[in-house]
């Protein structure tokens, strides 16, 4: 009976409906049978009686018995904890306001070690997902249990790219060598520091399988250092795998084929040429990594990248030695040249990469004023990859023009970035300026960046007493304040206290 | 007065209503705020001047602009305004316009409600509704018994036939059944199990129409819940007339939904004293906004009057507060000690509801200790002995039920439709995760 009345047989039937079922009577069972057939002059009726008693009936009869089922993953239990209960209200409501920039409040959160609250997670990682910056911040604070859930979801794999190497191994096994991959090919820097730390905790058959990796990272000169320390490994079969790698490297290397092909590039008179038909001497080895420049095969577009990329291999001062010329006027020649607005990235990215302060100063007299091209989520991609010493460097180094980025402030709250006295004397008359000009109250956002950042009382005074005259201002002013309490409250010792117990 | 921004919250109709309402909260934008111990009031500079006065007891709101939303986005920015800067809504004398509407409202609600004039038409008044009842409903089974012969696969391409059948069960006064066909016609070809979630849906109507036509036989209890189905709605008089149960209600969750002009906003309460838990449903249009119910801030207790609807199996109630903007921080402790340990008791007690009531929706439980789990890429809910209750298809919550849960068993607050589970809030030792299922889109299942 029980077989008679399962709904599922009659869903199929229901579908196409009694009309078309031809010998749909005899198909049910006997039992079914039986019921129908007294009243088969009324057929629908019949089946919508059936229908009801045996849904009815599978619903009583469903008691749960134990089940085999996929348990989820453990939590990993390192890393920041989720701010103290009492305020998350107010970081979810700072979160949703449109007044201030989400990396803001991320960012005191990080400085503050906490993490994000659980329960707006799924939110902010919908909303985020699609801004490398955002990601970065998101991924910076998320806490053991948001990593656990990111890992879960297909649609948040970006922000597995952006979360930190040490994490990784905290995923389960079988995220972990997808995610891996995704994340070589996304930030080989970042792998590298990976495949070390893996190498110096693995024994020599983990060790053997980690060296095919370093391949994807040829381009970098730590790589080539590391791997020529490896070369002293403690296992034979390592140390050979290492040197003979190394050899193949340097035959790969092509710095000198690369060198003629950039003097070739530039003409007498500091010009890119249009075409970039040049042949790479190691073009008939593509599997090394070469970079053929064919515009016509290219487009413009690819052969200016790959120029951009070749630019950034080669290294500024190896070029400018190459060249024959100062650092400076090889960027000048560059910025100078037809695709120069589109090789502003890639000149900086050169200068940060070998990290050579003198090419960002070449840079910055190149290109004083920021290209269109060059936004300041860009540029804050760049300085994130910077070590952060250098960064207050830098932010002396741009003028005016460049601190107009509100990505560049959020990287300063990101990385907790201490900026000295002297800066912070340069920048007050842009502050200042900024906070007298309601008209630009993306200037303004920038502005109270920089005060919550640096703590200047007088500044926040000044801007309370400016700002609450203006209506357009005093709304964003409001918020700001809020965020700076926010910010207290999270360092109080009352705050912390939750922490305190949680750890063991 | 004291209002925190949450409560305020929970008063919106929606989110994007709250947050306009949030941008316009400033004090630049208010002139003659005012305030006493009834009301408050303001002028707000919109596209014009308008005229606002919020009776804090209702609450109820009065405002010139000419949406209709109620309350409208800058009723909710003053009262932002009176919770996040106090200092700016200073003791009043109350301006004419509003002390003369205030006293419109109170004549209104004290005006006695008189006998029945004339009970003879009453009669023939009820008399002719049941036939129109009837008439709709016969109409009804004809057009389920061609479902039936023609096929749903064939039928479901064609929702104007759906939709006639809709329009005719509201000329027939049979709400309750035209939201419920309303309702399957909406889950056609939608999702993967949309023909398993129909034919359940059918099953469950043309018990509800075989019931009705057999009310005669059944107890008078069982038949007022049927015709509060098909569409007899109850006279609040009514209700109100019976005895309260007066205790501290736990505010579990609430959930509000417009869709095509209308507004519907269910409310969970539970009094862990008596173990009850009870259901507030309140309906709005854009014509009539104020028939909503006022908002609950989820994860607080208020002090309040439910009045259940039915004494046959009492969920649905209308709730009358003490006080219209107290709320009482609550312990979830106390929901922990009354909640099943495991879902096998749960899932009886609810079973033991749907006897006495084969097409209730779904029952409200609450139960210890529950872990999220997959069974073949499912969401499901495991116990402490493993059984599992799978979640719902298509709940729109998961990533923040998983959010809140983790790995780790949470107590949970769900209802169950027979087949599946669908939460509404989970909580762990003093902390309260009300899911927010503002994300379904088709929360007004039946």
């Amino acid at each position: 009976m029980a077989t008679a009345f399962n709904p599922r047989i009659l869903s199929a039937f229901l579908l196409r409906g009694l009309n078309q079922q031809g010998d749909f009577f005899s198909q049910l069972p006997p039992a079914l049978q039986a019921l129908l057939a007294d009243r088969r002059a009324d057929r629908a009726r019949c089946f919508l009686d059936a229908l009801s008693l045996s849904c009815f009936s599978e619903q009583l009869s469903q008691l749960p018995a134990p089940d085999q089922f996929d348990p989820l993953p453990e939590v990993p239990e390192a890393g920041a904890h989720p701010p103290p209960s009492a305020l998350v209200p107010t970081i979810c409501a700072l979160l949703r306001e449109e007044a201030i920039p989400r990396a803001a409040v991320l960012a005191v959160l990080h400085n503050s070690r906490y993490a994000l609250p659980d329960s707006i997670l799924p939110m902010i990682l919908n909303l985020e997902s699609g801004e490398p910056l955002m990601r970065a911040l998101i991924a910076q604070t998320l806490s053991p249990r948001g990593r656990w859930l990111v890992a879960l979801n297909e649609d948040w794999t970006p922000y597995l790219l952006s979360l930190s190497v040490q994490s990784l191994d905290q995923l389960p096994p079988r995220c972990q060598s997808e995610r891996l991959q995704a994340i070589f090919q996304a930030d080989p820097k970042q792998a590298l520091e990976f495949i070390q730390t893996q190498w110096k905790q693995g024994n020599g058959e983990a060790r053997l399988r980690l060296l095919p990796w370093m391949r994807l990272l040829k381009g970098f000169p730590q790589a080539r250092t590391w791997l020529e320390s490896v070369r002293s490994d403690r296992s034979d079969r390592v140390r050979r795998a290492a040197l003979r790698m190394l050899c193949a490297w340097h035959a790969e290397q092509g710095q000198a084929g690369r060198l003629a092909l950039l003097s070739e590039c530039l003409q007498k008179r500091g010009r890119l040429r249009h075409r970039l038909e040049i042949r790479l001497p190691e073009q008939d080895q593509p599997e090394l990594g070469v970079l053929p420049l064919d515009e016509a095969k290219l487009g413009l577009a690819k052969a200016v990248l790959r120029l951009g990329q070749l630019l950034v291999l080669v290294g500024p001062e190896a070029l400018a030695q190459h060249l024959g010329l100062s650092l400076k006027k090889t960027y000048a020649l560059l910025a100078r040249s037809d695709f120069g607005v589109e090789l502003c990235y890639f000149l900086l990215e050169a200068a940060l990469v070998h990290e050579s302060l003198a090419a960002l100063e070449a840079w910055l007299l190149a290109y004083p004023d920021p290209p269109k091209t060059m936004t300041g989520a860009r540029l804050a991609a760049l300085f994130a990859q910077s070590h952060p010493q250098q960064i207050p460097n830098m932010l002396k180094t741009l003028g005016e023009p460049w601190l107009k980025a509100p990505e560049i402030w959020a990287l300063i709250f990101q990385r907790g970035i201490e900026c000295d006295a002297q800066l912070t004397a340069d920048l007050m008359p842009s502050l200042c300026r900024a906070l007298r000009s309601p008209k630009h109250p993306r200037s303004l956002q920038l502005a109270f960046l920089l005060i919550a950042q640096l703590h200047i009382p007088t500044a926040l005074a000044e801007a309370q007493r400016r700002c609450p005259q203006h209506a357009e201002v005093g709304g964003p002013l409001k918020h700001w304040m809020e965020l700076l309490e926010l910010r207290k409250a999270l360092d109080s010792p009352c705050a912390r206290e939750p922490l305190i117990r949680k750890s063991p | 007065m004291q209002l925190s921004l949450a409560q305020v919250e929970a008063l919106a109709p929606d989110a994007g209503t709250f947050a306009r309402a949030k941008k316009l909260a400033k004090p630049q934008r208010f002139s003659g705020i005012g305030a006493d111990d009834r009301a408050l009031w303001a002028q707000v500079q919109g596209t014009r001047t308008y005229e606002l006065c919020i009776d804090l007891q209702g609450p109820a709101y009065r405002c010139s602009c000419p949406v209709r939303q109620s309350p409208c986005k800058h009723a909710l920015a003053l009262l932002i305004l009176a919770a996040q800067e106090p200092d700016a809504v200073q003791p009043a004398t109350r301006p004419d316009r509003c002390a003369a509407w205030l006293r419109q409202r109170d004549a209104a609600a004290q005006k006695p409600k008189g006998p029945v004039k004339d009970p003879k038409a009453q009669a023939r008044r009820a008399q002719a509704r049941e036939q129109k009842v009837a008439q709709g409903i016969a109409e009804l089974r004809r057009f389920l018994e061609d479902l039936v012969r023609l096929g749903l696969a064939d039928t479901a391409k064609q929702p104007q036939v759906w939709e006639r059948m809709e329009r005719r069960l509201i000329d027939a006064q049979a709400r309750g059944l035209a939201h419920q066909l309303g309702w399957i016609r909406r889950q056609l070809h939608r999702g993967e199990d949309w023909a398993d979630r129909v034919l359940f849906a059918l099953a469950r109507l043309h018990l509800l129409l075989s019931a009705y036509e057999q009310r005669d036989r059944l107890e008078p209890g069982l038949v007022e819940e049927i015709r509060a189905q098909i569409g007899w709605y109850r006279k609040r008089e009514a209700i109100l007339s019976k005895p309260p149960v007066q205790a501290h209600w736990f505010v579990l969750n609430q959930h509000t939904r417009y869709e095509s002009g209308q507004y519907s906003r269910t409310v969970w309460l539970c009094d862990p004293q008596s173990r009850r838990i009870a259901q507030e449903l309140s309906f709005a249009t854009d014509f009539n906004p104020d028939a909503l119910s006022q908002g609950y801030q989820p994860g607080t207790q208020i002090q309040a009057s439910v009045y259940f609807h039915s004494d046959y199996l009492p969920l649905r109630a209308t709730v009358v507060r003490s006080e219209a903007f107290s709320c009482l921080p609550f312990s979830p402790q106390r929901l922990t000690e009354i909640a099943y340990p495991h879902w096998e008791p749960a899932l009886r007690s609810a079973q033991e509801q749907r006897i006495r009531l084969p097409f209730l929706l779904e029952w409200p439980i609450l139960v210890r200790d529950l872990r999220p789990a997959f069974k073949e890429d499912r969401l499901a809910l495991a116990d402490q002995q493993g059984c599992l209750v799978l979640v719902e298809p298509n709940y729109a919550p998961r990533w923040q039920l998983l959010a809140c849960t983790g790995p780790e068993p949470s107590h949970c607050f769900l209802t169950y439709d027979g087949r599946f589970a669908r939460p509404w809030a989970v909580w762990r030792e003093d902390q309260w995760f009300a899911l927010d299922l503002d994300e379904v889109d088709d929360g007004d299942r039946f």
